[in-house]
């Protein structure tokens, strides 16, 4: 049954961390700027959850990146991949 | 302190305080109605709104609720839609079963068991999926 099988399949990959770090902000200061608690930010950042859009572009908004700097899907990894090909 | 977590901590400060106060009210009114019930003439047109009173403070716990659940963010709504729908279908599928298991002689179960029912599958499935989002990495 899905509600008790293993934490969320990980669809998004994303960069949150790093910038974070780059910015030498902790998660609970980040989870301040974006209005959610640290726990979400957790979540966002281990890929246990993949955030709203509107969260998404305020995440991008803080970081003045475009969203696919931040977050990649595995599917576009692998278009990737086949361009490279 | 950083300004987050003390947010965080003051939604749930002011949840527990208003739902612990409408739940006291709630034991309160629960006794009295009880109590009086047993000590009034059986005829007595106020027993029913007497019966019904413990519903008022409840009514302050479901505003209570309500209020926090306007408050948290997306990722702790999402927890309690999840424990909602354990809650629900849960609450669905023992109580149907214990309606039929009462045509084969189990006793009659009042109805307020229900909701006591559908607080302790809620209560484990915010665990369940508190756990799934919130857990450090495997």
């Amino acid at each position: 049954m899905a509600i008790f099988s293993a934490p969320t399949v990980r669809v998004m990959k994303n960069r949150l961390k790093v910038l974070r770090a780059e910015h030498n902000w902790s998660q609970a200061e980040l989870a301040d700027y974006l209005g959610v608690s640290r726990q979400t930010v957790n979540a966002i950042e281990t890929g246990r959850y993949d955030p709203s859009l509107p969260l998404a572009f305020k995440i991008a908004r803080l970081f003045q990146l475009p969203i696919e700097a931040i977050f990649q899907d595995d599917l576009a990894e692998e278009s990737e991949v086949q361009k490279k090909d | 302190m950083n300004q987050s977590v003390s947010k965080d901590q003051s939604v749930t400060k002011t949840y527990l305080r208003e739902f612990l106060t409408a739940m006291i009210g709630y034991a309160v009114a629960l006794l009295v109605s009880v109590f009086l019930l047993q000590h009034i003439p059986s005829s007595a047109w106020w027993r029913i709104p007497l019966a019904l009173a413990p519903i008022i403070p409840i009514f302050f716990a479901l505003r209570a609720f309500l209020r926090y659940f306007q408050r948290i963010d997306e990722l702790q709504r999402r927890i309690q839609l999840e424990a909602f729908a354990l809650s629900f279908g849960g609450t669905c599928v023992v109580t149907f079963s214990y309606g039929l298991l009462e045509y084969a002689g189990f006793p009659i179960l009042n109805w307020t068991w229900v909701p006591a029912l559908m607080m302790t599958f809620w209560g484990i499935g915010s665990g369940i999926a508190s756990w799934r989002y919130l857990a450090r990495q495997r």
